[in-house]
């Protein structure tokens, strides 16, 4: 068990006994891949921080339920789907402070094209590599549930397959099996959307043929 | 998607492509033993285009992890705020719905709002109406720490337990609103007991304090 995991069981160990340092601590380690579950699970028209701050809630709410400190990020990750779905459910969480639809008609969310910017130069390329990053992204969000987290979860650095699998509670090999048909059927999606009509981007990670 | 193998190596295409499938996902998770590394080369060397390929998917995956980075840089804003302020009382058992419309209703009543909203069957609940002339000039945090003052002097009210805090909102002006539940310890005298389970060891709330409001 490396460093980390030494220091990770002795925070566990003291957030469970209510010490609010160690608790901080703790979430502070453990946001990004917890953000990355929500970005993975969340219902389209709700904030990805609103259901953040809601796990965080719950969180220190109810660590003092861990039983067993090997179990803590499983029994985060619960925490963190039980918030979304419940979210899915409510309409409390998506009175958030917003006047606009945050949706178009193509369930996409504003922004997922960067907006028109006369450019030259450097800045054209630079809108045009985060078009196509924002595309990526966006059909990454597409695939099922099964392939989509263990992807994301991979994008959140330093998450190796090891915490990944600690996390989905998935055997090791299970874990790289999903990346790697995550990683194609983001690539066919890649080919079939570059096959559509549109701009394309000299940025496009295309795939060779 | 495939890598174009050369036909006349010692394995079987398909084979050679699975592992060369399985060690590129390795190298570009960064998860590669050196013997992964080893063998990939020596794949490499047969087949260069699997340099090209190692290049193109560390590139798709490093633009989808900074685009996922971006998506989710606001978690390092999402800090456990709450501190000592939240302490978590366990009850038993949660109070029923009863209590909270008949406080409410009080709050309301003391408002000169709405009426009619106290619950049936409560009596003795309500404090001495305080609704003359003077009373609306009362802010509602006034009037609630004048319910809890007359409260206890009549002997109905214990104290208030922490509050829950239920939601948080940002405000333009960088304050947060925050949505939450007050709760109130106290006695009252009823006609027909309501279905709350048997309390055993229930907390008091320490008497005396009368803050502010929330404390958070």
């Amino acid at each position: 068990m490396g460093s980390r995991d030494s220091t990770d069981e002795e925070l566990i160990t003291r957030a469970r006994e209510g010490d609010r340092a160690a608790q901080h601590q703790l979430w502070r380690f453990h946001r990004r891949w917890v953000a990355a579950i929500v970005l993975a699970h969340r219902p389209r028209s709700i904030e990805l921080d609103d259901l953040l701050q809601d796990v965080a809630l719950k969180f220190i709410g109810k660590i003092h339920t861990l039983r067993e400190s090997r179990a803590f990020r499983p029994w985060l990750r619960q925490i963190t789907l039980n918030v979304c779905r419940g979210a899915g459910r409510s309409i409390k969480l998506t009175l958030r402070l917003v006047s606009d639809d945050r949706r178009d008609a193509t369930h996409r969310e504003p922004g997922s094209v960067a907006a028109p910017v006369p450019a030259t130069g450097g800045v054209h390329q630079q809108l045009e590599r985060r078009e196509a990053a924002e595309r990526l992204l966006q059909q990454a969000l597409t695939l099922p549930i099964a392939y989509r987290e263990p992807l994301l979860l991979r994008c959140v650095r330093s998450m190796s397959y090891k915490q990944i699998s600690d996390v989905l509670g998935l055997p090791l090999t299970t874990v790289e099996t999903r990346l790697a048909r995550a990683r194609r059927m983001l690539r066919q999606e890649i080919s079939a959307a570059a096959d559509r009509p549109r701009v394309e981007s000299a940025g496009d990670p295309a795939e060779p043929r | 998607m495939t890598t174009n193998m050369s036909p006349d190596n010692n394995y079987a295409s398909s084979e050679q492509e699975l592992e060369a499938e399985r060690l590129l996902e390795r190298i570009v998770d960064s998860e590669a033993s050196s013997e992964d590394r080893a063998r990939f080369e020596l794949l490499a060397d047969r087949e260069s285009l699997l340099w090209r390929t190692l290049a193109l998917r560390q590139q798709e995956m490093a633009v989808l992890a900074e685009s996922v980075a971006q998506r989710i840089e606001g978690a390092e804003q999402i800090d456990l705020s709450l501190g000592d302020e939240r302490r978590r009382i366990n009850l038993p058992v949660t109070l029923s719905g009863w209590a909270a419309v008949v406080i409410l209703g009080l709050w309301w009543g003391l408002l000169g709002g709405g009426g009619g909203e106290h619950g049936s069957g409560v009596d003795g609940l309500l404090p001495a109406a305080n609704s003359g002339a003077g009373a609306l000039a009362l802010t509602a945090q006034e009037y609630f720490r004048k319910y809890l003052e007359a409260g206890r002097r009549e002997g109905l009210v214990i104290g208030e337990l922490d509050p829950i805090l239920l939601q948080t909102e940002p405000m333009s002006d960088g304050r947060h609103r925050i949505r939450f539940v007050r709760r109130i310890e106290e006695y009252a005298v009823v006609e027909s007991p309501p279905a709350v389970g048997e309390k055993t060891e229930t907390p008091h709330a320490t008497e005396g304090r009368q803050e502010e409001g929330a404390r958070f």
